[in-house]
């Protein structure tokens, strides 16, 4: 029954009950009543209600399992699933111009009920005006992304600042939202130990694969009218080269027209496409893909044994981390003194966290009674568990304008989420 | 006869079986003097050791054959067994298991090197140092990588070979050898401590001696020393003959460099390994001060840490005239002249913020203070190998390394 959160999507959350739990609480959580409620998930138990240390919220979006397993997504879900689905801009295609970043995104997000319930938090200041455009049929999550995406002055992007009462969506650019982007306050490795300036936590490290099957050597932009408009090359290494030690030749073509027929697969290329007014914007876009994909993607598994309340460490998706294991070529150029050693850790981003629920989380459900917010205590029926904070970290599924969306979790996917984060490293040697 | 596991100096056993690959090695009850018990219980009592899973074995028994010892090689420890209520009683009962490794006689060990340029305020990019790696002394068929210059120092346990690179390229690099498991620890850092005489820590079994531990590899060596309630380095170089006099050299917290007057309260063991060894002293009763001491194999200079220090500096015990180090800035201190015909150099990455020549003191403004005290031996100036400049130069590229056997 872990918590999944990722970076810039929705993430899962499951839990279970305990098999003795009174009916009547059952009957208080069934999900034909309660859909929609909210999970809050807080460091400590308390007997009064959640206020200040709530480190996790999730919508409430079904039961299993003689009613005892609770599931859900992350709260973000409001403004849209991992899908298609959500709240629909239900319309026709529409362009707004002259407004800024946090203009736009007041307008088309924050205003009335359309963020059911969302309010604006911190908002970067970037005055600089842009077209948006928008279809219908796009969720809000959707013209969220595109918005962050193609902003002047960014890359920005989003995250939920979890309250009790209200939740708010702060939207900036990644070393303002997350300060450990430039100075990471946590170093994993296989020695641990805590230093006077930073937090060493031991990890389980794996390098799980290193891909590059996106890496191109340039982008072509398609823009309108069905002919090459432009170019854009990353600077690759002089160790890449083709068959014959020359420049490699690996395009990929980004088609920026806008209301085309594509099939959904294509997806990010239409998020792109509903965004992109202007040939020079669209030139813009496609280098910032084009470096995006000059990288071999590595993706890091950390698993932290020893963690309990990972939200008190700056290890969240969306915070970098120091990674440093020499036997597993996971090293940087950053220069770290670490246990008595001059260290050159990698700098990753945190992509995925998933956490079990451990003993002494407060976990509660928050629903409204057609009057006022009930707060319903499920603390004491959890089953709790136990098991390695597992993180990913630098895999970059998603690119500024990729954003591919995982799917849901299947049933069975989230069973075994389940067991091996209680297992940890043992359900690895069954599998 | 007796036999070595590690550091490990072990009595000879009463009990040898071999099983496939694994050999369990041990005694019922060797009865022993003085301390050495309690010394041998501590050093095997390391083992299994994270930071050095395989070590070399030696037995010189009867079971030499053709002049060689079919036993002697690498292993994989797998556990230890020590029986300490005998011990009480004068018997050091005691067992050993172990995995031997593919080419156990003598396997290729190979030398991971990472590292990257310790930030400064000097202006010094990776071309202008002089970084140095070393195998043990004794080692033979050896195959540099990057840092292929070669050179060689004298040091207590012998000739030994110094790859360096004076315009060192990006790591990771790679160097491997092949030793005699006799040879192995043969210029390697090892740290003591001092029951009544100075022996050899395993891992990181180490009492809490703040005062009487010791680094050496054989070029250098690093007495932790406690004198009017100070925390001190005591401080020697082989100059390739003989161990030259101490040089002590104190901790200061002011700006007209007076020694902390505050003994240390524990030493932690950070890592032991035969490539590197760094120790932990703390230095507060009252708040988080800490020194890191580092040494590397091969180098004559310690890498130190010094946290939690309002105004951070060192000072020789002893005045003694310096001269400064100036790289854009003041970077170190060096010694004018020496009666032994060296040099020491003291260097930090940051811009001095002030520094006494008359003492041989410096200091930085705030913060985390990293620094290197070594020596020039034969006291050259200069930016090279070896020499005054060049030995902080050679600390400034901050490498790390891990030490394995591969086949």
């Amino acid at each position: 029954m872990p918590i999944t959160e990722q970076f810039e999507d929705a993430g899962s959350w499951e839990l279970t009950l305990k098999p003795n739990t009174p009916n009547s609480v059952l009957a208080a959580i069934d999900v034909r009543t309660y859909l929609w409620a909210t999970l809050l998930v807080t460091s400590h138990d308390s007997l009064t209600p959640p206020s200040s240390d709530v480190r996790y919220a999730g919508v409430y979006l079904g039961q299993g399992e003689g009613r005892r397993t609770m599931f859900g997504s992350g709260i973000i879900w409001w403004l849209g699933d991992q899908g298609d689905g959500g709240n629909l801009y239900a319309s026709t295609d529409a362009t707004e111009s002259g407004l800024d970043f946090s203009q736009h995104l007041n307008t088309r997000i924050f205003s009335g009920t359309l963020a059911n319930g969302f309010i604006a938090g911190t908002i970067n200041g970037n005055a600089t005006t842009f077209q948006h455009k928008r279809e219908g049929g796009d969720t809000r999550r959707e013209m969220l992304d595109s918005i962050c995406a193609m902003a002047p002055g960014g890359p920005y992007y989003w995250r939920v600042d979890p309250g009790s009462s209200s939740f708010s969506i702060d939207a900036d650019t990644q070393a303002n939202l997350w300060p450990s982007t430039t100075t990471p306050t946590v170093i994993l490795s296989k020695d641990a130990g805590r230093e006077t300036s930073i937090v060493g936590l031991r990890a389980d490290l794996d390098l799980e694969q290193l891909n590059g099957e996106e890496v191109r050597s340039n982008v072509q932009v398609d823009w309108d009218d069905g002919t090459a408009n432009g170019t854009s090359s990353p600077t690759l290494p002089s160790t890449y080269a083709n068959l014959d030690s020359g420049s490699p030749v690996v395009r990929t073509l980004i088609d920026w027209r806008p209301k085309r027929n594509r099939p959904p697969t294509e997806r990010w290329r239409k998020v792109a496409a509903w965004s992109i007014a202007a040939q020079a914007r669209a030139d813009v876009l496609a280098a910032r893909d084009a470096n995006e994909r000059a990288v071999v993607r590595n993706e890091i598994t950390a698993r932290l044994t020893d963690v309990d309340d990972p939200w008190r460490y700056d290890i969240t998706p969306g915070n970098s981390v120091y990674v440093w294991d020499l036997d597993e070529n996971i090293t940087g150029t950053a220069y770290v003194w670490y246990r008595g050693e001059p260290t050159n850790p990698t700098t990753g981003r945190v992509d995925e966290m998933t956490t079990p629920i451990q003993p002494g989380y407060g976990v509660w459900l928050r629903y409204w009674d057609g009057a006022a917010f009930q707060f319903l205590r499920l603390t004491e029926h959890v089953e709790f568990e136990s098991g390695p904070t597992v993180l990913k970290i630098g895999h970059r599924t998603k690119f500024p304008l990729a954003r591919a969306r995982p799917r849901p979790l299947t049933r069975r996917q989230r069973r075994q989420h389940y067991t091996r984060a209680r297992l940890g490293a043992f359900y690895d040697t069954l599998n | 006869m007796p036999c070595t596991l590690g550091r490990a100096q072990l009595p000879s056993p009463d009990s040898v079986r071999q099983e496939g690959d694994t050999l369990r090695i041990g005694h019922g009850g060797y009865p022993f003097e003085g301390l050495s018990g309690q010394v041998m219980a501590a050093q095997l009592g390391g083992y299994p050791n994270t930071d050095e899973p395989v070590v070399p074995f030696t037995y010189s028994t009867d079971y030499a054959f053709l002049g060689q010892d079919l036993l002697d090689g690498f292993y994989f420890v797998e556990s230890t067994k020590v029986d300490w209520v005998k011990l009480a009683a004068g018997m050091f009962a005691w067992e050993a298991q172990l995995v031997r490794v593919p080419d156990m006689a003598v396997p290729r060990i190979e030398l991971s090197v990472g590292g990257t340029l310790r930030g400064n305020d000097h202006g010094i990019i990776g071309g202008g140092t002089v970084a140095i790696l070393a195998p043990n002394v004794g080692a033979y068929s050896i195959a540099p990588g990057q840092y292929n210059a070669v050179s060689s120092r004298t040091g207590e346990d012998g000739v030994q070979a110094i790859y360096y690179d004076t315009s060192p390229g990006a790591t990771p690099d790679y160097l491997t050898w092949l030793t005699l498991p006799g040879d192995y620890y043969d210029g390697c850092p090892r740290l003591e401590v001092y029951y009544d005489t100075w022996t050899a820590v395993t891992a990181r079994q180490i009492p809490n001696s703040p005062t009487s531990w010791r680094i050496t590899n054989g070029l250098v060596r690093v007495t932790s020393t406690l004198t009017a309630a100070k925390t001190e380095l005591s401080i020697e170089h082989f100059d390739g003959t003989v161990w030259d006099p101490a040089k002590v050299w104190q901790l200061t917290n002011d700006t007209s460099y007076t020694a902390i007057a505050q003994a240390p309260n524990s030493v932690q063991v950070l890592h032991n390994r035969p490539d590197s060894v760094s120790v932990r002293v703390d230095l507060s009763t009252t708040s988080l001060q800490t020194l890191d001491v580092t040494l590397r194999r091969g180098v004559r200079y310690l890498d130190c840490r010094l946290t939690g220090v309002t105004t951070p500096g060192i000072r020789r015990g002893t005045n003694e005239a310096a001269t400064l180090i100036t790289v854009s800035g003041d970077a170190g201190i060096r010694a004018t002249a020496d009666s032994s015909g060296n040099k020491y150099v003291a260097g930090t990455t940051l811009d001095l913020a002030g520094s006494d020549l008359t003492i041989g003191a410096m200091r930085v403004a705030t913060g985390d203070f990293p620094f290197m005290i070594g020596s020039a031996i034969g006291g050259t100036v200069g930016t090279g190998l070896g020499e005054t400049e060049g030995e902080w130069r050679a600390w400034l590229l901050g490498l790390n390394h891990r030490q394995r056997t591969i086949t």
